[in-house]
């Protein structure tokens, strides 16, 4: 082994281990089951409903904060293993392939929904933390657009005090077309995302191309803009990985509450139509 | 003249790029009117002791001790049930009652207020769940018929100061326990020489004269003269050492006569500046504290004692290249020395010196135990009593070895302390390794007080780490030093340093001593939102909010509780073990 493992990668990977262990169980215990009752699916779906019962639990858990009902980060990792375990069993209970019916289509579709928003929120969670603070300050997602202004009005600023002369017009256009455009709002979300932003770059390019037909005092404001133009890259990094972290939440919360009402439903209809045909 | 501008200087200064004053010095503002000091008046100090033993030979030409006394002190009138010192309180003053009687409060009742009339704790879980529904979505909220009226204590002003007045002073001295304290008494000097809070409430039971001297003045009258510093060491070590010495888990097996003796030997010292915080400004903007920091013991030089440190911190240097490098820290009730003399006494060959430089970082207090007292009188019982042990002298005296300094991390050791930020037993540390920014801690916090977060997350940060803004609950909390009613205290028994809002007259002091940035003034509203406003100025009420641990709250800080990725904790920085094992984990 090239080195010793951290305590946090001897903690994941007994975790996964245990949780390999348990989804190996239910589907062996399912398998048997399946092969003995005919109404295993029922235990299944009572399983499931159970586990994300416990799983919505974790979002009150947060909003009763005031109690002393241990700390959330027991909470969230017991929400994350038990929605492992809930994939488990959802196929179990479902199958692979989308169901007939459009309650139930939808109630899959919304399952699928909350275990893929789940597992990218999961992922980012631990993969975004790092890659905002790496190299520079983190900077609050709610002061961005405030220091965003500021930029701005410090880019307006610098151009204002331009002459009106020959010699600093190409850079005076150029401000106005492209770069105050560039410093207005946020750019380039899926370039921050996947980090190939390339606005600021080619902004600065230019900016390093019209240097020169500009005179001496507009290059020096020239410069001054690159700062601003890196500044503002950096700050759109901060502000869409930011933002990318607490999306997943709109829509991991939203289709779990829909899904819980759906499931509920479910259970009505099955059991309705259940002791319409005599079963 | 020195003060006097030259031409060239005089042309710079007119045509406005720079402008010539006088230099500031020390005695530009005395601490009081020094036209209160008659001749009568001064007589009346001088025939007390320990101002009595004072001999003007022994001062420098140019500062004789009057100077002291005048400039470095104030005589205040106080009349009956005027408080002039509050238990919890910090002070950096001692007193000396020249004529009436004081009543020193041994004990108060539970009810007796300046505190506040919110409970210490919540202790339903119904009360805890009520602040869902009860919180108000009104900002700082408060009750305003609780400031003022119906308080115990009532204010009024003297020389521009504000004096608290018990009301009914008889009533509580039928409640609580409380000795007189008579004429030529001299007090408070625990306070201000060791920089711990006030032990007890001292109000005037009749009207009295009392000389008051500043903590500054004190210091340099000990420093001058031996006989003034000898009483005054003497009655400390009557009325402090024994009870420091019991707190010491080397110290306390000593018996009383042994104490009495070693301190009879040990001196008092104190190093640094008391308001370091002044001069460093605020740590969250300034890259590093002032390094000149005095040095108390340098690498190689005769350890002619055993350093014990009763408050602050002290900071161990190693040389490193061209110059010194931390490696580290040593803070209250921690030993420096024992190790070489121990190793002295096993080995005579082993020399007596410091393998280290000691510094003192901003301001401390400690004992020096000389060599041959701890050899001839603490060396033996530790002995007979088994008590080296390499865990128990790890913990009270630490030994820096070379392996274990191998294990640190060098510039987070030099961040912490260069940052001061070692001062906190609670900092918030967040991992932004780990931090999504869902800001659950704030809510939660927010949730705790009213709907009212009483810190933000931001602050300094050193790689993956940040030192959020919110109280530390510092162990030298010096917000609470200049505070003129005792509103911001230490909690009795804890390390939560609690605002009395009750109490507290808004005037910024503790926001402007905090050198973290970590006290706020708020304007508050009433119930129905009104912004309170003093009728005299028209100005906004304003109150000093922080951090308060959630003291009052159901299983502890809120914040750390709420972090669902185990990103944030509150921690002693101090306590190196600690740091680590949150680091590692």
């Amino acid at each position: 082994m090239a080195g010793p493992l951290t305590h946090y990668f001897r903690r994941s990977l007994t975790t996964i281990l245990v949780l390999a262990v348990v989804i190996a169980g239910l589907t062996i215990a399912w398998q048997v089951f399946d092969a003995r009752f005919r109404h295993v699916s029922e235990w299944t779906g009572w399983l499931l409903l159970g586990i994300t019962l416990f799983l919505v639990l974790y979002n009150i858990r947060k909003k009763i904060s005031m109690l002393p009902l241990g700390r959330a980060w027991y909470w969230r990792r017991m929400h994350t293993w038990l929605g492992w375990i809930a994939i488990a069993v959802f196929v179990l209970h479902a199958g692979w392939q989308p169901p007939a019916g459009n309650l139930s289509l939808m109630l899959w579709l919304f399952m699928v929904i909350v275990f893929i928003s789940g597992i990218f929120g999961l992922l980012v969670s631990i993969a975004l933390p790092p890659r905002i603070t790496r190299g520079e300050s983190r900077v609050q997602l709610d002061r961005i657009p405030r220091i965003r202004a500021g930029l701005l009005r410090k880019a307006d600023h610098l151009i204002g005090r331009l002459a009106k002369e020959p010699g600093s017009q190409p850079l005076t256009d150029f401000y106005t077309k492209q770069i105050r455009h560039y410093l207005f709002k946020p750019r380039e979300f899926f370039g921050h995302c996947f980090n190939s932003a390339t606005q600021a770059r080619k902004l600065m390019d230019s900016l390093n191309t019209l240097s020169r037909y500009i005179d001496q005092s507009a290059d020096e404001k020239a410069e001054q803009l690159r700062e601003v133009i890196d500044h503002k890259h950096r700050l759109d990094r901060q502000y869409t990985l930011q933002r990318l972290l607490r999306i997943w939440t709109y829509v991991h919360v939203a289709f779990s509450v829909s899904l819980l009402a759906l499931a509920a439903l479910h259970v009505i209809v099955n059991y309705a139509y259940h002791l319409e045909i005599g079963l | 003249m020195a003060g006097e501008p030259n031409n060239e200087q005089q042309d710079r200064s007119d045509s406005g790029a720079m402008r010539h004053i006088s230099a500031p010095a020390r005695w530009d503002q005395p601490f009081g009117d020094k036209q209160q000091f008659t001749p009568d008046m001064v007589e009346a100090i001088l025939s007390h002791e320990p101002f009595s033993l004072l001999n003007s030979d022994n001062f420098p030409a140019g500062r004789t001790f009057h100077d002291l006394l005048l400039n470095d002190g104030r005589i205040t009138q106080y009349h009956h049930g005027d408080i002039i010192t509050h238990v919890g309180a910090y002070g950096s003053s001692c007193f000396l009652l020249l004529s009436g009687e004081l009543r020193l409060m041994l004990s108060l009742p539970e009810h007796f207020d300046v505190s506040d009339k919110k409970p210490d704790k919540i202790t339903s879980v119904y009360s805890a769940l009520r602040q869902l529904w009860a919180n108000s979505s009104i900002a700082e909220r408060r009750d305003p018929s609780r400031y003022g009226k119906h308080q115990e204590v009532n204010t009024r002003e003297a020389d521009g100061r504000l004096i608290h007045m018990v009301e009914d002073l008889p009533g509580l001295v039928e409640q609580a326990q409380s000795e007189v304290v008579r004429a030529g008494t001299f007090f408070g000097e625990i306070s201000a020489l060791t920089r711990a809070p006030r032990a007890a409430m001292i109000v005037a039971e009749s009207d009295a004269v009392i000389y008051e001297l500043r903590w500054q003045g004190l210091r340099d009258l000990r420093k001058w003269d031996a006989g003034f510093r000898i009483w005054v060491d003497r009655l400390l070590a009557q009325r402090n050492m024994l009870p420091f010495f019991t707190q010491n888990k080397i110290l306390r097996h000593l018996s009383a006569e042994q104490i009495l003796e070693v301190a009879e030997h040990a001196s008092f010292e104190q190093l640094g500046d008391t308001h370091w915080y002044r001069k460093s400004g605020k740590i969250s903007s300034a890259n590093r504290v002032n390094r000149a920091e005095e040095v108390i013991m340098s690498q190689g030089s005769y350890l002619d004692g055993v350093l014990l440190i009763r408050g602050g911190f002290v900071r161990v240097m190693e040389r490193y290249g061209s110059d010194e490098r931390t490696i580290g820290v040593l803070t209250e009730n921690q030993m420096y020395g024992l190790h070489t003399v121990l190793e002295h006494h096993k080995n005579p060959d082993h020399p007596l010196t410091t393998a280290h430089t000691i510094k003192a970082m901003g301001y401390v207090d400690l004992l020096r135990i000389p060599t041959h007292i701890v050899i001839s009188h603490i060396l033996p019982i530790l002995q007979r009593k088994g008590l080296i042990t390499k865990g128990l002298l790890e913990q009270i005296a630490p030994s820096f070895d070379q392996d274990d300094f191998e294990h640190r991390d060098q510039a987070l050791l030099e961040t912490l302390l260069d940052k001061h930020i070692i001062n906190g037993t609670a900092t918030m540390l967040i991992d932004l390794d780990r931090c999504v920014g869902c800001d659950d801690c704030v809510r939660a916090c927010a949730t705790a007080h009213d709907n009212n977060p009483r810190f933000v997350r931001h602050g300094t940060q050193y790689a993956n780490l940040q030192f959020t803004n919110a109280c530390m609950q510092c162990r030298d909390p010096v917000c609470t030093v200049d505070c003129p009613t005792g509103a911001i205290v230490r909690k009795e028994g804890t390390r939560v340093i609690t605002i009395n809002d009750n109490a507290c007259i808004g005037c910024g002091n503790c926001a402007r001593s905090c050198p973290y940035d970590n006290i706020r003034l708020v304007t508050v509203s009433d119930q129905q939102g009104r912004i309170l406003m003093n009728e005299e100025t028209n100005q906004p009420i304003k109150k000093a909010t922080k951090c308060d641990l959630c003291v009052d709250q159901l299983g502890g800080p809120a914040c750390a509780r709420a972090c669902p990725h185990d990103a944030l904790t509150r921690i002693d920085t101090s306590d190196p073990k600690a740091l680590k094992q949150w680091l590692d984990r």
